[in-house]
């Protein structure tokens, strides 16, 4: 088993992966591709951080993508984060409507290989993974870099489900949120697990609840995108029942004022599989967000030549 | 002055707002910043609001004045150089633009050449947008009704006999262009002898006969009509290229050579061999280069009037 980790170290496969895609490139990018990986490198060393400390991932200034994931305790949230991430790492970056990007640089590498390691100790010890904590830091990062050398930052807020669980019963709690109204996409996780007769009401309860609270403190901001995730689809279990899932969605858009809203049936313990559902939703996720337009009068020397 | 009313656009660029106790913080900056400011500080300000980047002495400043738990951002440090600059350039409501706000304009408009081609990472792009047109607007209006008349009686007319020709402020407009007509069939006079091979060598001479004619630049806000029929655009080189091909032109350096020239004036900097300043790799046409360099020897003219 040791061997098995040591086989698959990440930071390994990272730089491994790193170099097939750098060298399937032409020789022009390779070059500018290889000078620019150097540098991020040297960040391998991170921990999560905190809500409070979001802003230290502005440190070149530019705005990352503000990704917050939001569902309760057990419902796979930490498990899509570890295994997007090894998606990453192992298979060298993802396509985006075509375009391919490259895994480039994490500041939060620790923070990762910790989700990364509990999920795999879980998956092949049949041990119960230690849950994120109420106390344990949510934010991660992590840098793409596209066909022609740009770089994209991504911040994900991966926080303990009772956080959440918090919300439902504290309203001053969501209040102090500053993260989903501020989240360039906000993931509802759903335990698919929970979709039968038996368990729905608990589940269908909390997330009202949920929905109620942030809808009453304005935390759903129209300008975010939200998209609905469920989780362990590959074992459902009995009493599964698929109206529930449409019962669920059907909330999520009513509060969110929606006409629509992507959902997705995913194992989240495996995203390595390229079938169209997992690369629909690493699409979602990586999406870069749209660039600022350049504001037409900066150009001013263009705008000279042009005016007379 | 109130630089928290353009807070929002420093939120704007955040993951999470800051805290309330820090917004007094940012005030007190950019107060700070506003002290003892000359055209070579407002140089640094301008090239570190394009560029992202804060040099160190600015830095400095700022941290003596955030208290220890201040957020060491960069984009913070970036808002409150802007919101400084903004002060320093943007008239108060409706008081009429002074000279030296259109100046420390132009050294902004000149800075940009280091994002040439990539203007969109440039931040708070709102603000650095209503910054730099305070020049043309200032210059525009001064050009066009006071120096051109002043140039016409002291340069031409009295060359003539008739001393009795009254000028009126409504022949204002006709003048100019009377004044400009004549300068121009003087300046294409002389560019006979300007044309090289090289089209950015070209580019550069012209500019630099303008700047010597002081009837053209105290007359003519833009040099562009002028230039545009002179300068090609066809050639596209990295800024880099274009300076060392320049810098092989012993002829030409000689005319271009200004000494101690402003931080914001990249071009001028990277004759005199600055190695800050040879790098960009943004590509220009040789005609956005005449204007750039035009620019450049402009702004050196009116600081060292």
């Amino acid at each position: 088993m040791a061997e098995d980790i040591v086989q698959n170290n990440p930071i390994d496969r990272l730089l491994d992966s790193k170099e097939t895609h750098i060298s399937q490139q032409s020789s022009e990018s390779k070059s500018e591709i290889s000078e620019k990986s150097v540098r991020p490198f040297s960040t391998l060393y991170g921990d999560a951080v905190s809500d409070e400390d979001a802003n230290s991932f502005m440190s070149n200034g530019t705005k990352p993508k503000l990704i917050v994931l939001v569902g309760f305790a057990d419902y796979g949230k930490t498990s899509f984060v570890a295994s997007a991430f090894r998606k990453l790492v192992l298979q060298g970056g993802t396509t985006i409507d075509g375009s391919n990007y490259l895994l480039v640089n994490t500041l939060t590498i620790v923070g990762f290989e910790r989700r990364m390691y509990l999920r795999w100790n879980n998956e092949h010890n049949e041990v119960n993974t230690k849950r994120t904590t109420l106390t344990e830091n949510s934010l991660l990062h992590i840098q793409l870099q596209g066909e022609t050398c740009e770089n994209y930052d991504y911040v994900i807020s991966d926080r303990s489900g009772e956080v959440y669980t918090n919300y439902v019963s504290r309203k001053d709690a969501v209040q102090k949120d500053q993260l989903i109204e501020h989240a360039d996409l906000v993931v509802f996780f759903v335990n698919s697990q929970l979709l039968n007769e038996n368990c729905f009401i608990d589940l269908d309860d909390k997330y009202t609840q949920l929905l109620t609270r942030l809808k009453q403190s304005n935390k759903l901001n129209p300008k975010s995108k939200f998209i609905v995730c469920f989780t362990k689809d590959d074992d459902k279990g009995v009493g599964y029942d698929d109206s529930l899932a449409t019962d669920i969605v059907e909330k999520i858009k009513k509060f969110c004022e929606l006409d629509s809203i992507d959902e997705f049936h995913i194992n989240a313990m495996n995203l390595l599989d390229k079938d169209d559902v997992v690369q629909r939703l690493c699409g979602e996720i990586w999406r870069p967000i749209k660039r600022k337009q350049e504001h037409p009068n900066l150009n001013w020397n263009k705008n000279m030549l042009n005016k007379e | 002055m109130n630089s928290m009313k353009h807070l929002s656009n420093l939120m704007d660029e955040l993951l999470i707002p800051l805290r309330e106790n820090e917004e007094p913080t940012l005030a007190l900056i950019v107060e700070n910043l506003l002290e003892d400011v000359d055209c070579d500080i407002v140089a640094q300000y301008s090239l570190a609001i394009i560029s992202k980047k804060v040099p160190e002495n600015i830095k400095e400043r700022i941290v003596k004045v955030a208290k220890d738990d201040f957020p060491n951002l960069n984009v913070i440090y970036i808002w409150c150089i802007t919101m400084a600059l903004y002060n320093l350039i943007i008239p108060e409501d409706g008081a009429p633009i002074q000279k030296q706000q259109a100046i420390y304009s132009l050294i902004l408009r000149n800075s940009m050449i280091i994002k040439h081609g990539h203007f969109n990472e440039i931040l708070f792009q709102d603000l650095v947008a209503e910054m730099i047109c305070i020049w043309e607007t200032f210059w525009n209006a001064q050009s066009f009704n006071d120096t051109a008349t002043t140039c016409l009686e002291n340069h031409i007319l009295s060359k003539k006999e008739d001393d009795n020709l009254e000028i009126t402020q409504n022949d204002s407009l006709a003048l100019r262009k009377l004044v400009l007509k004549v300068r121009e069939t003087q300046l294409r006079a002389d560019i006979v002898n300007v044309n090289s091979s090289n089209e950015y060598e070209t580019a550069c001479s012209l500019a630099n006969k303008m700047i010597s004619d002081c009837y053209w630049y105290e007359v003519y806000a833009s040099p562009a009509n002028f230039l545009k029929e002179n300068v090609s655009k066809k050639e596209l080189l990295t800024f880099q290229k274009i300076i060392t091909k320049l810098l092989s032109s012993e002829v030409l350096l000689d005319s271009v050579h200004y000494n101690n020239c402003n931080p914001s004036s990249i071009i001028l900097r990277a004759f005199n061999g600055d190695s800050e300043c040879k790098d960009y790799q943004s590509k220009m046409n040789p005609l956005t280069f005449a204007i750039y360099i035009y620019q450049e020897m402009l702004l050196e003219k009116l600081i060292n009037k």
